[in-house]
């Protein structure tokens, strides 16, 4: 049985950022871009440190509240939605890492289910492996968090990211700390993640050479504001 | 851990100044007529209530060792985080140390006045630091609120402490020793009624507290309410480790080591692997110590923490497994 929702519903999801503004005391980091993220595709955020691409995504996912501007989920606006509700459309994977020896990849993944509450324990634990067998990391899912390479650790976190069943997938430098291969790898599961499963994915990243052969929009923040890379 | 526990409740119960035999505990526990009612009056008064008091308090600061853990998402925190033993403790200093000695509280008995200056100072200071967790919802500035508070109270007991009366001193030291052996029927069931509250509201929080580990950024995109399960979380805390201080002294030793050992036991971090693991080795736990304690006159803190903190650095060195979990 296919417990993944996200597939047999083709319709297209939209996160929608309505200019935002986003100031602190000094300092604009956004001035009141608008942005589109569609389910389906990759896209990719660059721009130099600081510039406020992290601050961007946490607004995305609703963490940050903006100085002015609404973001939108299919039209509804998050700041109306509770936190249950959000997990159900977006996942993240954001640069802190999180290792823990006393859980394992599949306890891990597990708590990506914490938002279906109500099913059952087999379909979540069916979940929990799908997920797991995704982004290829099977045979590590007995393994405590401590004993992964960086790059095994961050396919953990977005296989407990898409436990969550999110139309969305906000991923803050997932690539960073990982080694030429590893990176290739995780972008063609994520490539592979978002074929199949429809899901949406915004990616920060500095490694342009990652940028330019996975994403499929390219956006640039600079001087406050949004542009399109062509 | 049953067995465990089987036998130190019966040591518990027939060793002492008086020992009984294994045959006669039985025969008055169960009220039997052959009972000699010597036998009857120091279980049921003394013996049966202290040894229920360790099992209660044991549990309930082990449980409260964990909350606080995963709340600060910190090793090395403890129910005495949060200003909770402090609060208490100075409840307790400003009855006996400034009220010159005196125990009592208007015409109640000394104990009660005691426990109620321990439970109004913990759960003061507990409102201070929920009201701060309300404003600022991270858990460092939280955790160092608590630790400015715990300062900031021990530096008014001190105070109070170099300008108090001998009489006076000597009744605060001796709570501040720790001891399960003051404890009436009555306090045993304000106990047992705050663990229970405690243990249900843990249990409601139960699939968010392996979450919470995750901090606060995680948890939040994962759909957990971190305001509400970090309240809940204090508010459980605050019953388990109020009600223990309030009516057996700050035992701060048990809260800190226990979760450690339970979550060595179980091989993981996972609270509902835990919580039943924790909140009975926190009971065994507490009995042993509490019977070494009786055996050598000497008071519980100094035994808990004696004996407890070798056994947690043999734990470390002999065990290379061993490694805290969280």
């Amino acid at each position: 049985m296919e417990t993944f929702q996200a597939t047999d519903m083709i319709e297209t999801n939209q996160l929608e950022a309505r200019s935002l503004v986003l100031s602190f005391p000094g300092k604009t980091l956004l001035n009141a871009p608008s942005l589109i993220i569609e389910s389906g595709m990759i896209t990719s955020l660059q721009g130099r440190n600081g510039t406020g691409k992290s601050t961007l995504l946490r607004c995305l996912a609703g963490l940050h509240v903006p100085t002015s501007g609404e973001v939108f989920l299919n039209g509804r606006s998050i700041s109306k939605m509770t936190v249950l509700e959000r997990s159900h459309f977006i996942g993240a994977l954001w640069t802190e890492r999180v290792r823990l020896p006393g859980f394992n990849v599949r306890d891990l993944v597990f708590m990506g289910t914490y938002n279906t509450q109500s099913s059952a324990e087999t379909i979540a634990s069916q979940l929990v492996n799908e997920c797991i067998a995704l982004l290829g990391i099977s045979d590590l899912a007995d393994s405590p968090l401590d004993r992964l390479s960086d790059g095994e650790l961050q396919k953990a976190m977005i296989a407990r990211a898409l436990a969550q069943q999110p139309s969305f997938l906000i991923l803050d430098e997932p690539t960073t700390f990982l080694d030429y291969v590893a990176k290739e790898e995780l972008m063609k599961t994520l490539l592979h993640i978002c074929d199949s499963r429809g899901v949406g994915i915004l990616f920060t990243s500095h490694d342009l050479d990652i940028i330019g052969k996975y994403a499929h929009r390219k956006l640039e923040l600079k001087d406050a504001a949004i542009a399109q890379i062509d | 851990m049953l067995a465990a526990t089987c036998a130190l409740v019966a040591l518990q119960l027939s060793t002492g100044s008086v020992s009984i035999p294994l045959a006669s505990v039985w025969d008055t526990l169960l009220l039997k007529e052959s009972a000699e009612s010597m036998h009857m009056t120091i279980l049921w008064d003394s013996r049966v209530p202290r040894t229920l008091a360790a099992i209660l308090a044991g549990a309930a600061l082990s449980w409260s060792g964990m909350l606080m853990q995963t709340l600060f998402r910190n090793p090395l925190a403890g129910p005495s985080m949060l200003g909770i033993s402090s609060g208490a403790s100075l409840g307790v200093a400003l009855l006996v140390l400034a009220g010159g000695g005196a125990t009592q509280l208007g015409g109640l008995p000394g104990y009660i006045s005691i426990a109620a200056a321990a439970f109004t100072g913990a759960f003061l200071l507990l409102a201070c630091v929920l009201i701060i967790a309300n404003r600022f919802a991270n858990e460092s500035t939280l955790l160092i609120f608590g630790i400015m508070l715990t300062f900031f109270t021990s530096a008014i007991v001190d105070a109070l402490q170099s300008r108090a009366g001998n009489e006076a001193l000597r009744s605060y030291v001796s709570w501040g020793m720790g001891n399960f052996g003051d404890c009436n029927y009555i306090e045993l069931l304000l106990l047992a009624v705050g663990l229970a509250i405690s243990i249900v509201l843990s249990l409601s929080i139960l699939p968010r507290l392996n979450v919470m580990l995750l901090g606060e950024q995680y948890a939040q995109t994962m759909g957990v309410d971190v305001k509400k399960t970090r309240i809940t979380m204090m508010i459980a805390t605050g019953l388990l480790a109020g009600c223990a201080t309030a009516f057996c002294g700050p035992v701060s030793f048990i809260g800190l080591a226990v979760p450690h050992v339970s979550r060595w036991i179980t091989q993981s971090a996972d609270h509902k692997k835990n919580m039943l693991c924790t909140l009975w080795l926190g009971a065994i736990v507490a009995l042993s110590c509490d019977w070494v304690s009786r055996m050598s006159a000497l008071p519980l803190n100094t035994i808990a923490s004696a004996l407890g903190a070798p056994f947690v650095v043999l734990l470390v060195f002999k065990w290379k497994r061993f490694r805290p979990l969280i």
